[in-house]
């Protein structure tokens, strides 16, 4: 998939450029949520399922994640339960961006350790605020 | 005579004395009486059996069989066991009227006989006999009524329990069809509306290749909910129901050579290499069907495998059976699966990140049955990706 390359990265106004880990199995998903990010003068890092999401967690200390929660081989949300077990990557802000809408699925994210939940399709705006309210 | 049930009546009298049987005989000679007669036990048995008398006058003392044993044969025969038997015995034979009851008989009458007490209890005996045959007809009649009026009810019930079992699995699939839908179409709802959010924000910071890039993800998320949709509607609609197939003639390597121009549009130019044998000439197939089946089965095909790998589709007609078969040099079907790739919501073991529902497969051999056709999937190689072949009679 072709990405952009001409993206001009700001500093933003805390000093630095910090890292996104997107964490998500659609490809079309994933380029658009790094389109977003990098034009948002975000540093973006990618994992295709929990299990890959754990290991680049601790391999880049990201200072946020985006997660989605329905993967293959390792869900979202048992991947949110392992990073917070980790002292060394237990404060880093996960936010879940997930196609579940119920109530339960939103309060069992929260239990697991997510700090934000979000339902797609998500606006634009929306994740952004709830990015840099965390940043 | 007028309280007889029946207008014809035969009576069998049965007696060893020649002047007893004669007077009997001249008195109860009626019209509308049958009078059979026997001079032994064994001959009045075999009188019964055939005659089938509706009375038998029996008298007990006889050489050889005497009445009591006569009657007990009379009884142990089904064939004439409810055929009222009275006895004649001298009035000093006062225990062999209890005998003679024991043995199955209605009643007596003594010896020397009174006509007008004969009469008496003959007419009685065949009225009770005539009312009971036709209680027992009519109650067999009733019986009978009963028995198919309770048949018909359970036929009615057990296609009643069908209809609802039926609808209860339908319920379910609805269900289904709802919830995987709700959260497929989460996804690329999230790349359309975060692409408009792109072109709206940056438009011109964007060059015209990283537009393009996004117009893209536009189409195939939109191409894919609309698969989605027609899925889910076709399921909804279908099950249940009888597909409707109308053959038309079809020029199948132009019906096929149509579609294959239009998946390649949708695909990036992917391969498709197609092979063509003794189709020129038009068959009897529904072309929107078959459509729908080649569709079904060659966006499988590019959707689990990989450029530059070519798609193979060959299609022949042979004695009335078009056979038509679609391969690619993708993924595969894991052994485990085998049994299940045409079941609703099934998805592979190992299709991991590649998007579906699992009803694509399910649809197509629906369509294909519909079109009394058969569907498998060729393992014969399963180092080669997948094989599917539809035969379809025409």
């Amino acid at each position: 998939m072709i990405r952009m390359s001409e993206t001009v990265q700001t500093q933003h106004s805390s000093g630095y450029t910090p890292l996104i880990l997107i964490v998500e199995d659609n490809e079309l998903n994933r380029d658009t949520l790094r389109d977003i990010l990098e034009f948002e003068n975000y540093r973006v890092s990618i994992a295709q399922n929990g299990q890959e999401a754990i290991w680049k967690t601790n391999e880049e200390m990201p200072n946020l994640i985006l997660m989605d929660i329905q993967m293959p081989i390792m869900n979202g949300l048992e991947a949110t339960q392992s990073i917070r077990e980790n002292p060394r990557t237990a404060e880093i802000p996960i936010i879940v961006l997930t196609g579940l809408a119920m109530q339960w699925d939103r309060e069992r994210c929260l239990a697991m350790g997510a700090n934000a939940y979000l339902t797609k399709p998500i606006s634009y705006q929306t994740l952004i605020e709830k990015i840099s309210s965390f940043l | 005579m007028s309280d007889l049930v029946k207008k014809e009546h035969t009576i069998l009298i049965v007696d060893d004395t020649p002047a007893n049987l004669r007077l009997l005989m001249t008195y109860l000679q009626r019209p509308g009486f049958n009078i059979l007669s026997a001079r032994n036990g064994q001959s009045g048995l075999q009188r019964a059996q055939y005659g089938q008398p509706d009375l038998i006058l029996l008298d007990v003392l006889m050489p050889g069989m005497d009445g009591f044993e006569t009657c007990r044969q009379l009884k142990a025969n089904p064939q004439t066991a409810n055929i009222p038997v009275i006895f004649m015995t001298a009035l000093s034979d006062k225990e062999y009227i209890v005998q003679g009851f024991q043995a199955g008989a209605v009643d007596y009458i003594t010896k020397p006989i009174q006509v007008d007490e004969l009469w008496a209890r003959v007419t009685t005996h065949l009225r009770i006999h005539d009312l009971t045959q036709h209680l027992e007809q009519e109650i067999v009649a009733r019986t009978g009524e009963l028995e198919a009026s309770l048949t018909r009810e359970k036929l009615l019930a057990a296609e009643l329990r069908a209809a609802l079992e039926q609808q209860r699995e339908l319920d379910t699939i609805k269900t289904q069809v709802i919830n995987v839908v709700s959260h497929e179409f989460r996804t690329p709802l999230n790349i359309i509306s975060g692409s408009l959010a792109l072109l709206r924000e940056h438009l011109n910071t964007l060059t015209l290749q990283h537009r393009n890039t996004i117009f893209a993800r536009v189409d195939q998320s939109i191409l894919y909910l609309t698969e989605l949709l027609n899925d889910a509607f076709f399921v909804n609609t279908s099950h249940g129901q009888n597909i409707v197939v109308q053959p038309a003639p079809v020029v199948l390597p132009t019906l096929i050579q149509k579609l294959l121009q239009e998946l390649r549009y949708q695909h990036n130019n992917r391969e498709i290499i197609s092979h063509f044998h003794n189709l020129e000439t038009p068959i009897m197939v529904d072309p929107k069907l078959l459509r729908h089946i080649l569709a079904n089965l060659l966006s499988n095909a590019l959707k689990f495998s990989a450029p530059p790998d070519p798609i193979h589709l060959s299609a022949c007609l042979e004695s009335q059976l078009v056979t038509i078969s679609i391969q690619d040099k993708g993924l595969g079907i894991p052994k485990e699966d085998i049994s299940h790739v045409f079941d609703l919501f099934y998805r592979g073991s190992n299709v991991e990140t590649i998007r579906g529902l699992g009803l694509g497969l399910a649809i197509t051999k629906r369509l294909v049955e519909a079109m009394e056709g058969k569907i498998f999937a060729d393992y014969s190689d399963s180092q080669m990706g997948s094989k599917f072949v539809v035969k379809i009679p025409v």
